[in-house]
């Protein structure tokens, strides 16, 4: 529970419990639940929001368009945040000391115009782009400092809201996207108040510059406190599970996945000004920070060597029906994605990197062999993501899965385990087609092996 | 939501044994695993004229995503007569798309999104012991087609949507595959266009349920007057009009509309179409009153229900869009006839020209006021009103001849259009069937 709140985001079960705003009009609420969540304090405030963002840009010579080949481009993005959404305050630890805040938009019904951030990129005066972000990505932590947050929607961490198809700069590169209000804790937990988060601000950053508008305004409604667990009166029964956890650590994840691509036939392409554009995106994870967690899980009254057998720790054993996931994260300091972009016309290559900074590891067992899957996180910078025009993570698979390799079962019984993540592809998205050729490996160092059993509570209705 | 209402009053007619055959019946599902996608490409057709029409330089995609989940439900009656029917289901959202590029301008483009959609899995005889199984776009709410961008309507690729024929039973085995991979290709006006689909079902296998249903027992012991009355439209006329305008930036840019104004006017010119009338009052003895005293009773404190369609070819919907410094787009099709809807209770009732989608939020397939070119949709004109509406007393039942004139007018403003509506109709209505009983419950 020390971490963000985006941990927390991201193991959540999500539940949206009605509620009005004191101005009248129905919301929801978001519930956040994860591991330790039972022993915190959530509230949650019903928003309102009004107004919208606009990110004008264009390739700009003094911020080095010429080396990208970005020069040719102008564009805008523009996002109308949907209407609803929530302030959640999440305070936890000993006296609930520690506080994380997270603002959310209720996104899973927003069709209304740019409600999905819209970009519209012009080339020239021959080609143009339109795309939406693809993320969904509806989270944004809110800072908390010295018992004050500070409300508003940054992107300088990297964020993926606005990332599209077309071309144009990172959420990293632009800060923020509107202004940022500093309320008190105690303030904001009080709710009934209106934050305007209106400014403009310019940027220059990686090929392009402009500027940002904002003119959005959050009207917090009445705070509730939020309880994740579930309701008093609800009828459960036991069950005594046995869990067998094993832990690595992340020694190495090295090699290149190269992803070549090129633009639909017309008129599939025409939308992404992608008829006549090919290239070539490198994704160089170079990690070697990271842990993969893999778990077999089973009713108690099955031995353990069952559980020992279903994730490689055994040959002796029966694995069916013990049920196995793992999941991991790499974490670099120098990985990188690298992409090329020509066009049949001749118009100058765009070429760009941009940092790849993390990735989720995805474990899963098929009979005697292994699955293990490489993803980009959800909500954080698509991986495939640069400043030039190209397809994202979701044309390659409907997960964001990046690169895949299979072993046999039997590699974990060995304390260091090396796989080779090289399954190649094909893929066909929204505008481009390709193939996907990783060759990457992954090298593993079983850290510790754990036994629990956990006396769980299962609702059985009313 | 009256139209929501007209909506499911026409389903519960369309499935009208569903009740009592419902209580008796056995259902199964087929799952699938579900890959692949759909998309829709399209460009203004020199060859379908669309020089006339000003979407020579338009051109776009529709993405309706992948497709996530699909399933098959199987009720089989006591009779032993199988209904089958289906839906699949995309992880959305859907992306709309349409790109505009004319000389002397920028290329432009017009971005839209829409929930994620579902279509039914509609199944229909074939050959051989074979039966068809085609993706329509009638679910309820629909997908989206163009939004407010230019683009098809879905009623124009709805018929060319992905189908194939296969074995029913064989679809029941597990691991069985039904492709719905495909192009079929489709005219729309002045446009032409493709359906690409790469929707592959995989069977998982049949699961069955038990019986279902309750078949409600029979009413209470009160007696009720029903009055039955049909009545032919001898004559319409009139029209319901939109005129709009882009509103400001930044959501008139998103949309490509910018500047733009316009006007979509639908026109009834025409006679056909019936509309069915009932009449429910408290009914005093056995004795069956006459039709006068039917409706009088009626009148006193008794409810009026009614529903019909005008005839198919009764109407037409006339588009123009106008940019400055463009040509203007202009379209002109048939849409699928309004409904005729009454509903009141006591004195007076409220007679509708509607349609059953009026209250969706996006496109549909008996919008009246969508065409090709950009600009609001029949959702956004009426934000779920009806096209017109008139108060009229119950009496006025008991004559042989109906004259109504309805009428609506009022403001809108949604996604990238705002502006004003007005409508006037007429409708010469002649009784053709009337009957009064008096019935149980």
């Amino acid at each position: 529970m020390r971490r963000s709140v985006a941990v927390l985001a991201a193991l959540i079960v999500l539940a949206l419990a009605p509620s009005a705003l004191a101005g009248g009009g129905s919301t929801s609420i978001l519930v956040l639940t994860g591991p330790g969540s039972e022993h915190a304090r959530q509230t949650g405030i019903p928003l309102h929001a009004r107004g919208h963002v606009v990110v004008r840009f264009h390739g700009d010579h003094a911020a080095g368009c010429e080396v990208l080949g970005t020069c040719a481009y102008a564009g805008t993005v523009t996002w109308a945040p949907p209407p609803d959404g929530s302030v959640n305050i999440v305070q936890y630890g000993a006296h609930h000391r520690h506080t994380d805040v997270v603002l959310f938009f209720a996104t899973y019904d927003a069709n209304g115009p740019a409600q999905v951030p819209v970009a519209q990129v012009q080339r020239g005066t021959t080609g143009v782009c339109g795309d939406v972000a693809g993320s969904g990505f509806d989270f944004f932590d809110l800072p908390v400092r010295a018992g004050h947050v500070d409300v508003g929607v940054r992107t300088d961490r990297g964020d993926a809201r606005i990332e599209t198809r077309c071309p144009g700069p990172l959420g990293s590169d632009l800060g923020r996207l509107t202004s940022i209000r500093r309320v008190s804790v105690g303030g904001l937990r009080r709710g009934r108040v209106a934050l305007d988060l209106s400014g403009t601000h310019s940027f220059r950053r990686r090929g392009f510059a402009g500027s940002i508008e904002s003119t959005v305004t959050l009207e917090l409604g009445s705070p509730r406190r939020v309880n994740s667990g579930p309701p008093p009166h609800e009828r459960t029964r036991v069950r005594h599970v046995r869990y067998i956890t094993s832990r690595y650590a992340l020694e190495q994840l090295s090699g290149v996945e190269q992803i070549a691509f090129s633009g639909l036939a017309d008129p599939l392409c025409g939308p992404f000004d992608a008829c006549g554009a090919a290239g070539t995106i490198a994704l160089s994870p170079s990690a070697r920070k990271g842990d993969l967690t893999v778990v077999a899980e089973a009713p108690a009254s099955r031995p353990r060597r069952d559980l020992f057998a279903a994730i490689g720790l055994a040959t002796q054993g029966r694995r069916s029906g013990v049920e196995t996931y793992g999941y991991g994260r790499w974490v670099s300091d120098g990985g990188v994605t690298t992409a090329r972009v020509g066009r049949a016309d001749g118009s100058p290559p765009c070429t760009d990197t941009a940092g790849l900074r993390t990735g989720l590891l995805d474990f899963a067992r098929r009979g005697s062999s292994l699955r293990l899957a490489y993803a980009s996180p959800y909500g954080e910078p698509d991986a495939l993501r640069t400043r030039c025009p190209g397809p994202v993570k979701t044309d390659l698979s409907e997960f964001g899965t990046l690169a895949v390799g299979r072993s046999p079962l039997a590699v974990l019984r060995h304390r260091r385990v090396v796989i080779h993540l090289n399954r190649r592809r094909s893929f066909r998205g929204d505008g481009y087609a390709g193939t996907v050729t990783p060759d990457l490996t992954l090298v593993l160092r079983r850290t510790s092996v754990r036994e629990r059993v956990a006396v769980e509570r299962i609702p059985v209705g009313p | 939501m009256r139209a929501r209402a007209v909506f499911a009053v026409l389903a519960a007619g369309a499935f009208g044994a569903a009740p009592g055959s419902a209580a008796a019946a056995r259902f199964s599902t087929v799952e699938f695993s579900p890959s692949g996608a759909i998309t829709v490409a399209w460009h203004g057709d020199r060859a379908a004229g669309c020089e006339g029409a000003g979407m020579c330089g338009y051109s776009g995609s529709i993405s309706y995503g992948r497709i996530v989940q699909a399933d098959l439900e199987l009720m089989r009656t006591r009779r032993g007569r199988l209904d089958v029917s289906g839906n699949v289901y995309s992880d959305g959202p859907a992306v709309v798309r349409a790109r505009r590029e004319v000389p002397g301008a920028a290329p432009a483009v017009c971005v839209a999104t829409g929930d994620a959609p579902f279509f039914n899995l509609d199944v229909s005889p074939a050959y051989r012991g074979r039966k068809w199984f085609s993706l329509g776009a009638g679910s309820f709410p629909p997908p989206i087609a163009s939004g407010q961008c230019a683009g098809p309507r879905l009623a124009d690729f709805q018929r060319s949507m992905p189908a194939a024929a296969a074995r029913l039973g064989r679809l029941k085995r597990r691991g069985s595959r039904l492709s719905l991979a495909g192009r079929f290709p489709f005219r729309a006006g002045a446009l032409s266009g493709t359906v690409i689909s790469t929707v592959v079902l995989r069977s998982q296998g049949v699961r069955k349920e038990s019986d279902r249903g309750g078949g409600g027992g029979p009413g209470g012991g009160s007696k009720t007057v029903e009055v039955d009355l049909r009545f032919r439209v001898r004559r319409g006329a009139g029209e319901v009009a939109a005129d709009f305008r882009a509103v400001e930036a930044p959501v008139c840019q998103v949309l490509d509309a910018c500047g733009a104004t316009g006007r979509e006017a639908y026109a009834i010119a025409g006679a056909g179409g019936v509309i069915d009338v009932s009449g429910f009052a408290a009914a005093r003895g056995r004795r069956i009153p006459s039709l006068r005293a039917a409706i009088a009773a009626v009148a006193r404190g008794g409810d009026v229900e009614g529903e019909g369609q005008i005839g198919p070819s009764s109407g037409i919907t006339s588009i123009l869009f106008q940019r400055p410094g463009s040509a203007s787009c202009t379209d002109r099709f048939r849409p699928p006839a309004p409904l005729l809807f009454m509903e009141g209770f006591g004195k007076r009732f409220t007679f509708d020209l509607t349609t059953p989608d009026s209250d969706v939020l996006t496109d549909s397939l008996s919008d009246v006021f969508r065409g090709r070119c950009p600009g609001p949709s029949q959702a956004d004109i009426l934000g779920g009103a009806a096209l017109a509406s008139v108060r009229l007393e119950t009496a006025s039942l008991a004559h042989r001849k109906l004259r109504a004139v309805l009428s609506g007018s009022g403001r809108f403003s949604s996604g990238a259009y705002a502006g004003d509506r007005s409508g006037r109709v007429v409708l010469d209505l002649v009784r053709t069937r009337a009957r009064v009983r008096v019935v149980k419950g």
